[in-house]
């Protein structure tokens, strides 16, 4: 709620002033039903009356219409803007949040999550604006006022309209909530059906290979049965709801004309008001309340979860990503003393201390899941750690911003990481480069091995990959991390496991023009399971247990 | 290094996202007709109760007229109907309130039913393009990223299914209102129908001017979306590595412009929406104008009575406001209409060759069927595999991959690959499996080919045993990757036992323990067992082994080769080798280069001409690198 008040409360003024344009609309109809009663009532005695008049009437009754629907339509529009307004603003919140979460909240939420949060979540949140509000204008006065301008014009008593009224909503509202309530769990059987279909999708070669064709379809097909069998529930529920407030205006109407049977002399300049203010003008307020009660209370669902997610702990924002002048040449990269890792109440990494010099090749190994990858985020301080000294390059590490500390790494993570973009601004980190830096971008492909895989590409390094693209491999995602990595210039460098993809041939390749070769001078640490390059590090860690023995190269 | 975030230039992939034209081919609304093929009479029926629901709300206006005359009094009335003489107006307000309930309760039924039925031909139609997409020729998926074929599954089927299932009855509903109305005012005189007729004309010129804008306005929208969350997306997953290398404030800013250009094409096609409606307004507004003044002056003229007035004002009015909505409502309903177009086009492409259908199918389409009774010939197992002069490329304008490859493997024997990346082998490889068509030559497999028809591809492939390079694991339990059958557990676990993976067995749930997305949960050597274990328990006459390059744990590395060894004896195998080790094992060699055989012969003479040679790069376990 906290949420939905801030942005509610931003630009009050230009939102209050839409709604009373809604509002204003409604007066119109008002006006245009008030001026179609006369203009029947004198239908009768035309003859008393000029038609002049009448035809007045008449066009002040098509007129109020069309100013009402005009007005509707801008305020509609006007909304829409301030909905588009309110997503920038939340959707800006949301991803400086999951750029700046440390590392424990990351571990709370899948990927899929946390960007359904974005695709789903803020949308939701924003349709208060598109839906809920302009509704209330639209159809929430003319609701509450129509009975009384029966009452006022026609003397047709306002209560039993009301009543009437109340009752269709709140069984509207009851159907709503659970609406909302089945519509979450028929997204989550989507959900589960759209997973199997990508996996599917990625895998179909080896699947065909495999002959595993019949017992994929057979698992999709019983997941879409489960949805259809969700969506069945809801959209029942649903179109009942519909089904209601559609008859609903009739109902109204027909509670009008009961009681107006009671009345003595009812003209039929009544009997036609009330049709019309029913059955025709009110029928889109009305069908549009089931909708926008389901929006409103998905929008509170929404609204809960953002607030959570935008509760989670975030890294401080600082700019500053200069390394200090540091001698990076001699003397020791890092020092730790005491490192410990708890996670789970497990103890991944326990009470370590290790140093390593500077320009030497550290090989870390050990059985999956010893915690190598950890140690390499303890390092960067990206996950939860205790340290009782960590000193880089003689520096305290410890009263370092963080982004200054992570400055003086440079990281290439296991699965690699891509952006939509072209091979050119994915090497150099960053958007629309020209091509001004190419040969330098061409020589660190080639030192990743990557000169292959990029002969392979029609455009070269226009060639756009990522999810829109081309499809890279496991290997080729990491080569292509490898040179991001070349071209940052980082001191010390994190490898975590980058040979893991990769052939004989290329591996050889990596190790004497990379590893050993065009870094030959940085402090490197290289996660690896790859036996071959161990006798070529300068010292070789072997985790176990969350403890560490060093054994130097002889 | 450019500050300018604007955005990313349209996708240069290799086929280009198909552009509908909006036309609706016949054969979608075909596709769509079949899909109800269970439902139909339950959908007529439907049908009809929703007429006659809406014909009590609609015709509840018509009373309304009849009260009016019946109640008027004086000179100026010309009554009309003698069937309601004495009707006081708690009759009429009886007879009002006896159509609206029963409208109500048929309404319901009619929503509901046609709602879950709208739902479950949505079912049918996405299961008939999922056995469709399942046999699509693998150039397919070489071309198409998997995001675009995935769009298909979600988001053009949620659109068929949220209109089948909801807004479809709405615009049903509509127009059966719409006709109604008409007929209603046809009925009540000559002034009700050329009324009708004009008014309509004019809201389908005002749809049909509008149109178009407002399509591409909701296609704008749909292409701006895909980029902002695809950008998201990535950050949410290497959040990591733009904050080590500082890249934060980058990435914002690219963020707010996807996401600011997004709500732009919002704002957009609300604009023009917006448009559209105050046109319709508009031209609502002049027809109760312009209607009610001839009405005043045919009444003037006493060619009409008052109640008739009302009646067809009334009418009219209602009938404007319906059509109002009803055009609004079709082009709702094309977003869904395009869904439907795009899933049709699914379910029409050619599938690939010496591939049918299983039966029954719902829909018919003109791809060939599964006859349903077995007639292939049976594989001869005492032949292996017989490549004949096989040339392959994948594309037409590239160049070959495999050029007039020849070789025989008898049966029980098996056959090393070596050669450098490159050189054709996963081309062989995936030649073997009929995964794309030979241009030349023929494949024998146990005396079957997919060239001469004998068998499906589907036959053909169930006699290939396959291990990975990359262990392939799915999501689900490790009984699900092991085995397809479900009566066989003795078996599996005794495969387990052998290959030395009990201790796997004693984990948590055994069999049913779970395997995560790629088999993360388990090392790389236990992945590389399981596959194993997996293609001893097909049984298949014939493995062909993708051997893995990297090096796994040395007791994984031992029980590998043991089990490839014993469990695999006797059956004939191919084998894409990268130690040195596997080929000493292999009774033939096959040395590629550049998509040609360049020897094949008995392992001694290939393997000794092949290490001899500089293009080696066999694991021989003991690597060389330059000194640091």
């Amino acid at each position: 709620m906290h949420l939905i008040a801030t942005l509610l409360a931003e630009r009050l003024g230009v939102r209050l002033g839409i709604f009373l344009l809604g509002v204003l609309g409604t007066a119109a109809a008002l006006g245009g039903v008030f001026a179609q009663k006369h203009f029947i009532d004198m239908l009768q005695t035309s003859s008393i009356v000029g038609t002049q008049t009448l035809l007045i009437l008449l066009a002040a009754a098509a007129g109020g219409l069309l100013v009402a629907q005009a007005l509707q339509a801008l305020c509609k529009y006007l909304f829409v803007r301030e909905s588009a307004l309110a997503h920038r603003t939340l959707a800006q919140r949301v991803y400086e949040q999951t750029l700046s979460l440390r590392g424990e909240s990351r571990f709370q939420m899948t990927v899929g999550e946390t960007v359904s949060l974005y695709a789903q979540d803020v949308s939701a949140v924003c349709s208060l604006f598109e839906e809920v509000l302009p509704l209330i204008a639209l159809a929430g006065v003319p609701i509450l006022a129509f009975p009384f301008a029966l009452q006022f014009m026609h003397d047709l008593p306002a209560t039993p309209l009301l009543l009437a009224a109340g009752v269709n909503l709140f069984i509207c509202l009851f159907l709503a909530r659970r609406q909302a309530r089945l519509f979450r769990r028929s997204k989550a059987a989507t959900a589960a059906r759209v997973a199997i279909i990508n996996e599917w999708l990625q895998n179909m070669r080896a699947v065909r290979m495999l002959g595993w064709i019949g017992n994929f379809e057979g698992r999709i097909f019983s997941t879409r049965s489960a949805e259809t069998n969700a969506r069945l529930r809801q959209v029942s529920n649903g179109s009942g709801m519909n089904g209601i407030m559609q008859v609903a205006p009739y109902i109204l109407n027909a509670v009008a004309l009961s009681y107006a049977a009671t009345q003595p002399d009812v003209s039929p300049g009544s009997l036609v008001a009330a049709l019309w203010l029913c059955g025709v003008f009110m029928v889109r307020p009305l069908r549009s309340i089931p909708w926008t009660l389901v929006s409103g209370l998905d929008a509170l669902a929404s609204a809960k979860r953002l607030q959570s997610y935008l509760n989670l702990q975030r890294e401080p924002d600082i700019d500053e990503t200069t390394v200090p002048h540091v001698n990076t040449n001699k003397g020791i990269a890092l020092r730790v003393r005491g490192l410990t890792v708890v996670q789970n109440g497990q103890v991944l990494l326990d009470n370590l201390s290790f140093d390593v010099e500077a320009g030497k090749c550290v090989a870390i190994a050990g059985s999956v899941g010893s915690g190598k990858t950890i140690l390499l985020h303890a390092l960067l301080r990206e996950i939860p750690c205790e340290f009782e000294s960590y000193e880089i390059f003689g520096q305290d590490a410890l009263q370092l911003p963080l982004p200054q500390l992570r400055a003086f790494f440079g990281f290439v993570p296991q699965d690699g990481f891509v952006m939509s973009a072209n091979i050119r601004d994915n090497v150099g980190f960053a958007y629309e480069l020209s091509s001004e830096n190419d040969p330098r971008t061409l020589t660190q492909l080639h030192l990743s091995a990557f000169s292959p895989d990029l002969a392979a590409m029609s455009d070269g390094l226009n060639t756009e990959i990522g999810e829109r693209g081309v499809n890279l491999s496991g290997g080729q995602r990491q080569r292509l991390s490898l040179a991001r990595a070349m071209g940052l210039g980082r001191d010390i460098l994190l490898l975590d496991d980058c040979l893991s993809a990769v052939d004989v041939g290329t591996e050889k390749s990596l190790v004497n023009n990379l590893i050993l070769g065009h870094w030959r001078s940085k402090t490197r640490l290289l996660v690896t399971h790859r036996l071959s390059v161990l006798p070529f590090c300068d010292q070789v860690w072997t985790l176990e247990q969350g403890k560490i023995s060093v054994k130097e190269r002889q | 290094m450019s500050n300018n975030a604007s955005l990313p230039p349209k996708s240069h992939f290799h086929e280009a996202e198909v552009q509908f034209k909006g036309r609706f081919e016949s054969q979608v609304w075909q596709s769509l007709w079949e899909a109800y093929g269970p439902w139909r009479k339950a959908t007529f029926i439907t049908l009809m109760i929703g007429v006659v629901a809406r014909a009590c709300l609609v015709g509840s206006a018509n009373v309304v007229g009849w009260w009016v005359d019946n109640s008027c009094s004086g000179e100026e009335c010309t009554s009309r109907g003698s069937v309601f003489v004495g009707w006081t107006a708690s009759d009429f307000a009886k007879l009002l309130v006896v159509m609206v309930t029963v409208a109500l309760v048929l309404n319901l039924i009619f929503r509901v039913a046609i709602a879950r039925l709208g739902t479950r031909a949505a079912g049918v139609l996405h299961d008939e393009v999922v056995v469709r997409v399942s046999r699509f020729p693998m150039k397919f998926f070489d071309r198409t990223p998997v995001g675009r074929a995935l769009t298909r599954f979600s988001s053009d089927f949620e659109s068929v299914l949220r209109m089948t299932g909801g807004p479809m009855g709405e615009f049903i509903s509509l127009s059966f209102d719409a006709v109604l109305c008409l007929l209603f005012m046809a009925a009540t005189g000559t002034l009700g129908l050329p009324a009708a007729l004009a008014v309509g004309g004019i809201y389908a010129a005002i749809y049909l001017s509008n149109r178009m804008a407002i399509r591409s306005a909701r296609r704008s929208v749909s292409a701006a979306r895909g980029p902002a969350i695809a950008h998201f997306a990535e950050t949410a997953q290497g959040s990591r590595t733009v904050k080590i290398y500082g890249r934060q404030k980058l990435f914002t800013h690219r963020f707010n412009a996807l996401n600011w250009n997004l709500q732009r094409e919002r704002i957009a096609q609300q604009r023009k929406t917006a448009k559209f409606s105050l046109q319709m307004s508009l031209a609502t507004a002049a027809a109760l104008f312009l209607f009610g003044a001839l009405g005043l002056w045919l009444k003037n003229a006493g060619w009409v009575s008052l109640g008739q007035i009302v009646v067809v004002l009334t009418q009219i009015w209602l009938l404007s406001t319906t059509l109002q909505q009803y055009f609004e409502y079709v082009l709702q309903l094309e977003e869904a209409l395009t869904g439907a177009e795009r899933l049709d086009d699914y379910l029409r492409r050619p599938i690939e060759p010496a591939t049918v259908l299983p039966v029954p199918r719902l829909i018919q389409t003109l791809h060939p069927m599964s006859t349903g009774t077995l007639k292939q010939s049976s594989p001869d197992l005492s032949r292996g595999i017989e490549v004949n002069n096989v040339s392959l490329r994948y594309n037409t304008d590239k160049e070959r991959v495999l050029n007039s490859v020849s070789f025989t493997l008898p049966a029980g024997q098996s056959l090393g690959i070596v050669g450098r990346t490159g050189s054709g082998k996963s081309s062989l490889i995936q030649a073997l499996f009929a995964l794309y068509s030979v241009e030349e030559g023929s494949i024998h497999l146990c005396g079957l080919s997919t060239g001469n028809n004998s068998c499906t591809a589907e036959e053909l492939r169930s006699l290939l045993a396959y291990i990975p390079q990359e262990p392939t694991l799915f999501r689900g339990t490790l009984r699900e990757n092991l085995s397809l059958r479900s009566d066989h557990d003795p078996e599996l676990i005794s495969t387990l036992e052998r290959i030395g993976l009990a201790p796997l067995l004693a984990r948590e749930g055994g069999l049913n323990q779970p395997v995560h997305e790629r088999g993360a949960n388990f090392s790389a050597g236990q992945r590389q067992l399981i596959c194993l274990a997996r293609a001893v328990l097909q049984d298949a006459p014939l493995i062909v082994m993708d051997e893995a390059t990297s090096a796994v744990d040395p007791a994984s590395e031992e029980k590998l080769e043991w089990a490839v060894a014993e469990l695999l004896r006797g059956k004939t195998r191919v084998i894409v080798a990268h130690r040195l080790t596997t080929l000493r094992a292999c009774d033939w060699v096959l040395w590629m280069e550049a998509g040609r055989v360049r020897m094949f012969g008995a392992r001694e003479q290939v393997l000794e001409a092949y290490l001899r040679s500089s293009n080696s790069d066999l694991n021989t376990g003991a690597q060389t690198y330059a000194p640091v």
